[in-house]
């Protein structure tokens, strides 16, 4: 767990996971980094006492998927940058498409299937963390991963 | 593909100098945090003497904020804090509508209307034109009081709508209604701080109504039903590119025709079982546990030139449709396992299968599938072929329709009558429309006889595609199959020996699709020698026109 008011530790040790997060749900860099930035510091300046890591983890990653939601309902025209945003993410020949065809789905999907297959969140975690039951979760998680092998089959392979 | 995922996504890392940026803000934000005071009116502004935290994203809507508010600044001559306080006393401000709805007459400006579909607001000029009527005369009712608890921002369950437009432009006000599940709508409008960059909500002017939730989305769904979605497009995009049984598919000159489809409980006929399908007995014999779906399909490389085919993927489709939607909860598909064990290599991800030119091999497919989906109907039930993946893979993805509202057992008896094609017609033309003929009756028949088996075999694959000299001749074939489907081919021969040959099968309407095109070589002394010498067809003296010559 972080001690207060350390920023360059807390960027350090959570940045990556949480510009993923955000990267995927906004689709677009400048985005995802206002995203993370407010995520942060709200974290530095607003953040409760945490039980532990994970706790502390879990907290970071509900502020930024809200942030996202918020951004993504209030944005107004829904830009989003081109594929090549990642690919230089993902450039063996073996990865090529399968970001994109995440990128692709709803949004409701995106998150899930990112928290559940990149990030290794349970079930009952992602519950948590996403505020929707674990049966909702189970849900979104197949018909997401069915929606994300449509669309990679189709289109990326 | 979820190790793909997994892999490909941990790849995603934060740059450093974004890395910098955020650590900066933060620690801004931290020494901040003891200098900011709370004025009266409930805004939060910061102590001059402080760093401005500024995101990406501001620092671009900025510029764009300072351009439309230099006018209105340098006019009324105070600070950007003031301009907002006072935004909503602006002339301009106020939208004059002949509706009673409180938010002015929709069909006047432009506004978003996003119904968490997906689609952000992307409909059709009509449908934002019904969608304006509607909530012009839709029930907004009297504004109400707050509900309890709840926040303008309240992340409200689905289905939610969210309806934005911008008023006046000195400055823009952003116009912001939500209308949630549980019947509280809520106005918010907001303007762009001129101190910050942000949008500062105008909380003076933010309202609730209570409304008929029910009656407005009956309303909205039926409005947005009635629009083309990306789900009908892609059904639409899928009917060209889909034969029923019995018929001869067709992409990129491969040609596939299902003979047979059978239902197999027993793993009986499959080359391969494949692994997790099967048990082992006591005296080592192997037990299918698993039903079977096989379909034998006949393909037939239509070229001229020996080839492989990479087979990427086929999988039987089972789906139901709500309306125009998959429906994801009824409907199904079953993966094929084996893709004729015997004859195919499995390269990469494809089966690769060596062909001669214009062989025919006949493969085994066996889909595994349970026996719960064998007796439930579905809307559609289809085989997809996705034929050599290796690029613009959609483009040869074919589908089969097995059946319409039917169930998978009554299908799994078919047995193709084999479809016949013969050669309708076959003619010979000069230029661009001038018939070549010959003239009399037993040189006619030798010139028809030559076209439809001889001038064929006088081609020569070649790989070049440069076109020296104008188009002499063309030979135009008319096919036709059991199934009345009809195909066309057009062989363009160019002055230096150049055959372009171009497929084309007719589509429902009657309308001739293109299937690909080849480039072959010919002896045009030898093809001219026969037609005029062992035939007897008249050739015109052949003239180039010349592009550059002025009369």
């Amino acid at each position: 767990m972080l001690k207060d008011g350390c920023a360059r530790e807390a960027v350090e040790k959570y940045g990556d996971m949480l510009y993923r997060i955000c990267l995927l749900m906004l689709k677009n860099t400048a985005d995802a980094e206002d995203a993370v930035q407010d995520t942060f510091i709200k974290f530095v300046t607003k953040a409760p006492d945490f039980a532990d890591s994970e706790h502390e983890k879990a907290w970071l990653i509900t502020v930024a998927a809200n942030k996202c939601r918020d951004m993504l309902r209030y944005r107004t025209s829904h830009l989003t940058e081109s594929e090549e945003l990642l690919y230089g993410y993902a450039v063996s020949k073996e990865d090529s498409g399968i970001l994109e065809a995440l990128m692709e789905l709803p949004e409701k999907y995106r998150i899930i299937l990112a928290l559940f297959y990149i990030e290794e969140y349970k079930v009952d975690e992602i519950s948590e963390i996403v505020g929707i039951g674990a049966s909702a979760v189970k849900m979104r998680l197949s018909r997401g991963r069915k929606l994300l092998e449509e669309k990679y089959r189709k289109e990326y392979m | 593909m979820d190790k793909k995922l997994k892999k490909a996504g941990g790849k995603i890392t934060m740059p450093n100098d974004m890395k910098e940026r955020i650590i900066k803000a933060c620690e801004t934000a931290e020494k901040n945090r003891l200098t900011h005071v709370d004025s009266d009116d409930g805004y939060t502004e910061v102590v001059s003497g402080t760093e401005r935290i500024t995101s990406r994203k501001r620092i671009i809507r900025t510029v764009g904020a300072i351009a439309a508010c230099a006018v209105l600044m340098a006019g009324i001559g105070t600070t950007g804090v003031l301009l907002h306080k006072q935004s909503n006393k602006m002339a301009g401000s106020e939208i004059v509508g002949e509706t009673n709805n409180p938010f002015g007459d929709f069909s006047t400006f432009e506004y978003s209307f996003d119904a968490g579909d997906g689609k952000y607001g992307k409909y059709s000029a009509e449908t934002y034109a019904r969608l304006s009527e509607f909530l012009n005369k839709f029930n907004w009712g009297e504004p109400a009081e707050k509900p309890e608890g709840r926040d303008i921002d309240a992340d409200v369950e689905e289905p939610m709508y969210d309806i934005k437009w911008t008023r006046g432009n000195t400055p823009p006000i952003e116009c912001d209604l939500h209308i949630a599940n549980d019947g509280y709508v809520s106005y918010q409008e907001s303007m762009m701080s001129f101190e910050t960059g942000g949008q500062m909500p105008l909380t003076e002017n933010s309202k609730w109504y209570k409304v008929d939730f029910d009656a407005f989305d009956r309303g909205i769904k039926e409005i947005i039903g009635q629009e083309k979605d990306i789900t009908r497009a892609e059904r639409d995009r899928e009917k060209e590119n889909t034969v029923k049984l019995g018929e001869i598919c067709v992409t990129e000159n491969w040609e596939y025709l299902i003979k047979t489809v059978k239902l197999t409980k027993d793993g009986k006929g499959m080359d391969v079982l494949p692994e997790g399908h099967y048990s082992c007995d006591e005296n080592g014999n192997l037990t299918c546990d698993s039903s079977y779906i096989i379909a034998d399909m006949e393909v037939t490389n239509k070229s001229f030139e020996d080839r492989s085919l990479y087979m990427n993927s086929t999988r039987i489709d089972l789906y139901n449709y709500n309306a125009e939607e998959l429906d994801f909860k009824t409907s199904m598909e079953a993966t094929a396992y084996t893709f004729n064990g015997e004859r195919s290599i499995y390269a990469g991800d494809f089966f690769k299968t060596d062909f001669k030119a214009g062989e025919t091999k006949t493969f085994r497919v066996g889909y595994v599938i349970d026996d719960e989906y064998l007796d439930k109907n579905y809307d559609i039930i289809r085989i997809e072929i996705n034929h050599s993946g290796m690029s613009d893979s959609n483009k040869n993805i074919r589908y089969y329709k097995l059946g319409e509202n039917t169930n998978l057992r009554a299908i799994a008896h078919y047995q193709a009558e084999a479809p016949t094609e013969e050669i309708e017609s076959a003619e010979l033309f000069y230029g661009d429309h001038e018939k070549l003929t010959s003239t009399n009756e037993e040189s006619m028949a030798k010139l028809d006889a030559f076209l439809k088996n001889d001038f064929i075999k006088m081609l020569e694959p070649t790989l070049s595609d440069d076109i020296v000299g104008g188009r002499k001749y063309y030979v135009e074939y008319y096919f036709k199959s059991d199934g009345n489907k009809k195909r066309r081919e057009t062989y363009y021969i160019y002055m230096d020996g150049f055959v372009e040959r171009r497929m084309y099968v007719a589509d429902e309407n009657g309308e001739w699709q293109s299937t690909g095109d080849e480039s072959y070589q010919i002896d045009m002394t030898k093809l001219e020698s026969v037609l005029k010498d062992d035939i007897g067809v008249e050739l015109p003296e052949f003239a180039e026109i010349n592009i550059n010559k002025v009369d």
